[in-house]
């Protein structure tokens, strides 16, 4: 009996020991020292053994409660490419004068060698501090003695002033990880939500009421409540083409303050509604009240629109903001300079521009409203978290008898009709009194581009020769009007990889106009084969897509084109004297939800051959179950588009 | 009638085109002034940027680089119009200063000051100046022309105002020489350039560097770190040697090591390979350049702690291990690169990039690379093969030579098995034997890049084109030779297409040099290190093939190489055997129509598609 107790108490305590992960600097355990590789991602070439933070309220002079982190790490190393994972960087956050700090660096390479154990710890010699802008700087360093086999850990703590950036936490990074924990500790004078995303699941969670000595500030006594959240064996992340921002998919857990409740009876509600949030931003000096003073401003220096019709008002505002302002490539939905000094600068970031823009809408009697959102790269907002720290852009919302519509005065070759493709993301939040309104940021402009070819066959030079003509609108029409702007030879060039000939001109109409469609035209040349009198042809010659753009195996993640998408090629061909039609690919035409594809080649009277072919992404994105159609339907696309006509001599054919 | 309209079409397309061409941004003026202050160098420094259009506000944002140890004064910036009135000035607390990153450098102290100042009326004029103070200097100044690789320069100038009698080496390159003057108490020189356009690289041209327009002023006496003297290579080499001196003392657990390591090896030579070895297995490359650094090597315990270090302190280290079992080596200076800058030898100065280490032999010495963990012993590769270096020896300090890579040593040799199916997809065999350039790619592929890797960077680099990858594997059979093999399985979508009874087959493999057309071309022609590949190419098809056509069996030679193709059929089977070879060498550019033709024969012949009857 006695020692069935025994094992009893034994499992659980083992159980427990799995799952709490207790390890000390410094101690390694023989498990870690004899892993060979990970063993559900064989190939990787380094694993987090463990990655543990613990995140607590200290009271600092002079600061009140700022949030300390000790943060915990171990890595063994497999191969020689997973050296870089020595090396280490640390981003730390400025804000005028506060910033994040970090102290008790400390750092140990573990080699295991003829049943020796070597312990080299990191020199504080080696340890460097980088300013790297405005707004960031950071630790960084090297960890000495590193081979294969080698097993790396470090362990900081990073004190933060920025309470309403409760840190987040990733459980994911670029190689896998065998255990992941986060702690924190909580006090009752804040109170945070948190956000899990990339999984519904946690492999450890507990909450708890810190026990041993009270703390008290201001007179109340309490204890930390402490929330755990783990995770075991998470894969590395890999990225993958075609999708809107890392942050999207990355296992992480967000906080965000909710509100403080000061014993002094101090107290501010920091999020708990979106009304809250909306009230907030138009009390903001660098939003709101800034928003008052543009109007103010267009009131005297720029309300010369009044009397343009309404459509032509919103375009010429646009142009007047977009021609005389320039954008200093910062994002943010709050103004960073004052209008003020905006007006001495003439550039400023993202807010500074579009809310001045509504500002000279409003006082030339239009109806706009700024609109917070998150651009591609800086990830998705959702709606059930009011997290003003989700949203980094703003953008204007018009309204002209019942019609709403986008509309953005940064990017000064953009279509008025578009906002720019990094803001097009998901959701965006309407910025108005006392209200909780949500308008989905996306466009129904499809961006489309007419390839029209027409040549002849130079049967002495194995060539073909013609011209060619390119139209397009939306976003790609945008694309190729900036890349030609900036440096119109590289644009030149860029053509001649698809045929163009040197010496011809490059005829370009509405470079200027960018509301008109972008139309270009060159000549071109191309090599053909003929080969025992019977020419080849390619017949988009080099303007066809080529390859695949979708080539992974397997797709985990939904497939992003921002915009739909629409391309035409037109080809008309002159058949040379004495020559006949001997193939001509056959008629092809596919069309489901997703996609559509027209393809037909015939010949017109005696001596031309005319081919169209179209193809279109209908949607802007797709689930990744639709990656197998779309890379099939690529395959399809490219496959026919550089199907080959066969011409043979007449007297040839009539052998036959 | 017609003709007034036509005149004013051409007109006004003339107009157009030239606005086209415009500049968005140009430098109007670059000025730099050098002086000397008691034991200081001064450089003053005046910008002046036109600013045609919103485009060309993009070069509004400045940065001017500079180093920790050297301080950045007196910057100061504002925007006027073109007229000459000042619109704007730049404030002391919006200049940020932060961190500059270089290539392959973990840490340094190099900065970089930034600040911008914008205005919206075309077109405007900023204009900016500073001064940088230099305690330690080799050269007074090393200049060029252009702020930016894109920006035009309209007028550049140096002028150095230097103590009379001061002995210095005025290096001039693409310049016209300088105008000299004289004071009673110095000596003033000027350089000026003017419509500059930084140059373009072409196919096969030379490094750019070398084609810039450039001034260095190298004063026979110097001081960086310690007194030098650059009046020939051999005190030049004296400075490095002081400067480094007593920096090669290892650790006492190290010299236990090295110890067990060669005590029982009777040879040089295996002690040599061993402790090479050891290095290898044990550390790695990380550059951190603070001060001096970028001279000054850390000392070999630095590299006993940390089993890291740039070039200079892992050749250091080897340096001072090969010492404690009495074996001499030698630090070699080097401009390293595929594509190299050649030593001006008669200029003796700080013109190196890299350090290797020499092992004097009594016949032909041993070359050792210390940055790479897994290059053959005494292999040099194309990185720093066949160029002058700087032996540093005390009061011995020479150019040499380095090993020159030989056609046979640069061999890369395909053998390629394919399957065609009846749909025209094929599968795809390759086994390669890689030397020379090819081996320096991909001989640390296995142990630095991690698998799943691979198949993008072939992809990448263009490797196989066109093919699916499914399978890579690495092999180096010994790891002191500087061979490798690689093994790739892919499938090839399309590489035939059926047209009645016949069989189009695409180029597998083709192997092509692009170059500009004669009448573009303006450099001359660089070839490094030779070029050899050889393809055997065995295509299986699904029927028996009765006819081929479009393929030929064709041999030539020039003095630029020499291209050979063969083949067989073989029931269903086509054999393709092809060599091409060519020379390194330089080519001037009346020389250039040759080497262009050459190519372009190859290219013809490698282009051309294949037609199979059944």
């Amino acid at each position: 009996m006695k020692s069935k107790v025994t094992i009893l108490l034994l499992m659980v305590v083992s159980i427990c020991h799995a799952i709490e992960h207790e390890r000390k600097f410094g101690l390694l355990t023989p498990e870690e020292l004899a892993l060979k590789a990970c063993e559900f991602e064989k190939d990787a070439p380094a694993v987090v053994l463990f990655d543990k933070a613990e995140a607590t309220f200290r009271e600092e002079e002079g600061e009140g409660f700022v949030i300390s982190m000790k943060r915990h790490v171990r890595i063994k190393i497999f191969d020689e490419a997973g050296f870089d994972q020595s090396e280490i960087e640390i981003r730390l956050a400025i804000n005028g004068d506060s910033r994040e700090k970090i102290r008790d660096i400390k750092a140990i390479s573990y080699n295991h060698k003829n049943n020796q154990l070597t312990k080299t710890p990191l020199e504080k010699s080696q340890i460097f501090t980088e300013k790297l802008n405005k707004y960031w700087y950071q630790k960084k360093f090297a960890l000495p003695e590193i081979q294969e086999g080698t097993i790396i850990e470090y362990t900081y703590t990073l004190t933060s002033p920025f309470i309403t950036h409760f840190t987040d936490w990733e459980f994911q990074t670029d190689i896998p990880t065998l255990y992941s924990e986060f702690k924190a500790a909580m006090i009752p004078f804040y109170s945070y939500r948190y956000r899990l995303q990339g999984t519904n699941r946690l492999d450890h969670k507990k909450n708890y009421e810190k026990n041993g000595i009270e703390r008290s500030f201001n007179g109340v006594r309490y204890n930390d409540m402490v929330y755990e959240f783990g995770l075991k064996n998470i894969p590395s992340f890999k990225d993958e083409s075609f999708i809107s921002s890392r942050n999207d998919y990355i296992l992480k857990l967000d906080f965000q303050l909710v509100e403080i409740n000061h014993p002094s009876g101090y107290s501010k509600k920091f999020m708990d509604t979106w009304p809250s949030l909306a009230n907030e931003l138009l009390d903001s000096d660098s939003f709101g009240k800034y928003l008052k003073k543009a109007e103010k401003w267009a009131d005297k220096n720029a309300n010369h629109f009044i009397d343009l019709p309404e459509e032509k008002r919103y375009s010429e505002i646009l142009n007047y903001v977009k021609n005389n302002y320039q954008w200093n490539e910062y994002n943010g939905k709050l103004a960073q300079h004052s209008l003020k000094d905006l007006n001495k600068k003439l550039s400023g970031n993202i807010a500074n521009l579009n809310l001045l823009a509504i500002g000279i809408m409003r006082s030339n009697g239009l109806n706009a409203e700024p609109i917070i959102i998150s651009t591609r790269n800086h990830g998705k907002v959702s709606d059930q978290f009011p997290y003003s720290d989700l949203f980094n852009y703003v953008l204007i919302l018009s309204e002209s008898e019942g019609k709403y519509r986008l509309l953005d005065a940064t990017l000064a070759n953009c279509p008025n009709a578009l906002i720019p493709s990094r803001c097009i993301n998901g959701k965006g939040f309407i910025v108005k009194e006392d209200s909780e309104s949500w308008i989905n940021i996306n466009t129904s402009h499809p961006s489309t581009q007419v390839t029209a070819i027409d040549y002849s066959i130079d049967v002495d030079n194995y060539e073909m020769v013609g011209s060619c003509q390119t139209k397009c609108t939306g976003y790609i029409a945008l694309d190729k009007r900036s890349s030609y702007v900036v440096n119109p030879q590289k644009f030149e060039e860029g053509l001649e990889r698809y045929g163009k000939e040197e010496d011809s001109e490059l005829e370009v109409k509405h470079l200027e106009e960018k509301e008109k469609p972008l139309t270009y035209s060159y000549d071109f040349k191309e090599s053909i084969d003929i080969i025992d009198e019977q020419i080849i042809i390619s017949p988009f010659a080099n303007f066809a897509p080529k390859n695949n753009p979708f080539k992974q195996e397997k797709r985990a993640l939904p497939i992003d084109l921002v915009n739909k998408k629409g391309y035409q090629y037109i080809a008309a061909i002159t058949i040379p004297k004495g020559y006949k039609i001997d193939v001509l690919p056959m008629a092809r035409k596919m069309e489901s939800d997703n996609v559509e594809f027209n393809f037909k080649a015939q010949a017109v009277g005696t001596n031309k051959i005319q081919i169209v072919a179209l193809y279109k992404y209908k949607k802007s994105s797709y689930s990744a179950k639709s990656y197998n159609e779309l890379k099939q339907f690529m395959n399809t696309v490219t496959d026919k588009m550089n199907s080959k006509i066969v011409l043979v001599k007449e007297d040839l054919l009539s052998q036959k | 009638m017609p003709r007034p309209i036509t005149l004013i079409i051409t007109f006004l397309s003339l107009t157009i085109s030239l606005l086209a061409q415009t500049d968005h941004c140009v430098v109007n003026n670059y000025n730099t002034l050098v002086t000397i202050s008691g034991k200081k160098i001064i450089h003053q420094v005046e910008i002046e940027l036109q600013i045609n259009n919103g485009v060309g506000n993009k070069y509004t944002e400045i940065n001017i680089p500079y180093s920790g140890n050297n301080k950045i004064n007196n910057i100061e910036a504002h925007i006027e119009t073109i007229n000459g009135e000042i619109v704007r000035e730049l404030k002391r607390k919006n200049i940020t200063y932060s961190n500059a990153y270089l290539n392959s450098t973990f840490h340094s102290d190099f900065k970089v000051a930034t600040f911008s100042l914008v205005h919206n009326r075309y077109p405007y004029i900023l204009k900016y100046s500073y001064e940088q103070e230099f305690d330690n200097f080799i050269s007074l100044i090393n200049w060029d022309p252009f702020i930016e690789k894109d920006l035009r320069v309209k007028k550049a100038s140096l002028t150095a105002e230097l103590p009379k009698n001061l002995k210095t080496r005025n290096i001039e390159t693409h310049v016209k020489s300088a105008q000299t003057s004289h004071t009673e108490t110095s000596d003033i020189y000027k350089w000026e350039v003017s419509n500059a356009s930084f140059p373009e690289r072409e196919y096969y041209g030379p490094s750019l560097s070398t084609l810039v327009p450039n001034v260095e002023i190298v004063p026979f006496d110097f001081f960086y770190g310690i007194k030098g003297n650059s009046e020939t290579w051999l005190s030049y080499g004296n400075w490095i040697h002081l400067l480094s001196q007593g920096l090669d003392e290892l650790t006492e657990s190290e010299k236990i090591k090295v110890h067990e390591l060669c005590d029982n090896l009777s040879s040089d030579k295996e002690k040599i390979k061993a402790l090479y070895n050891y290095m290898q297995q044990n550390t790695r490359y990380i550059n951190v350049s603070l001060e001096l650094g970028g001279l000054l090597p850390h000392p070999a315990s630095y590299v006993c702690n940390n089993k890291y270090g740039d070039c200079k302190a892992l050749s250091n280290y080897m340096m001072a291990m090969l010492k404690e079992v009495g074996i001499n080596s030698l630090c070699a200076d080097v401009y390293a690169g595929y594509n190299p800058v050649k030593i001006n030898s008669q200029y003796p100065s700080q013109q190196f990039n890299h350090v290797i280490l020499c092992v004097p032999q009594e016949k032909d010495s041993i070359w050792l690379e210390c940055t790479s963990s897994s290059a053959p012993i005494n292999y040099l590769g194309a990185f720093t093969q066949n160029r002058q270096v700087l032996l540093i020896e005390k009061d011995k300090s020479r150019l040499v030579t380095t090993p020159t890579l030989l056609p046979h040593q640069c061999a890369e040799n395909y053998y390629s098995q394919l399957k065609v199916n009846s749909q025209g997809n094929a599968d795809i065999e390759v086994r390669a034997q890689l030397q020379g350039q090819a081996f320096d790619y991909f001989e640390s592929f296995n142990d630095g890049i991690s698998k799943d890797k691979h198949a993008d960077i072939l992809d990448e680099i263009g490797f196989l084109r066109g093919v699916d990858i499914q399978a890579i594997e690495f092999d180096r059979p010994n790891k002191d030779s500087a061979l490798i093999t690689l093994d790739i399985n892919a499938s090839i979508p399309n590489l035939a297409e059926k047209m009645g009874n016949k069989l189009l087959i695409k180029p597998i493999k083709r192997f092509g040099i692009k170059l500009e057309k004669p009448e573009k071309r303006t450099q001359e022609v660089i070839i490094n290190y030779p070029i050899l590949k050889t393809d055997s190419i065995c295509i299986q098809l699904p029927q028996n093939i009765t006819k081929v056509a479009g393929l030929r069996e064709t041999s030539f030679k020039t003095a630029h190489g020499k291209y050979h193709r063969k083949y067989w059929i073989n029931g269903n089977q086509l054999i393709v055997k092809r060599e091409v070879q060519i020379y390194a060498a330089k080519y001037a550019l009346e020389q250039y129509q040759g080497f262009y033709d050459f190519t372009r024969k190859i290219n013809g012949n490698e282009n051309q598609k294949i037609l199979v009857s059944y």
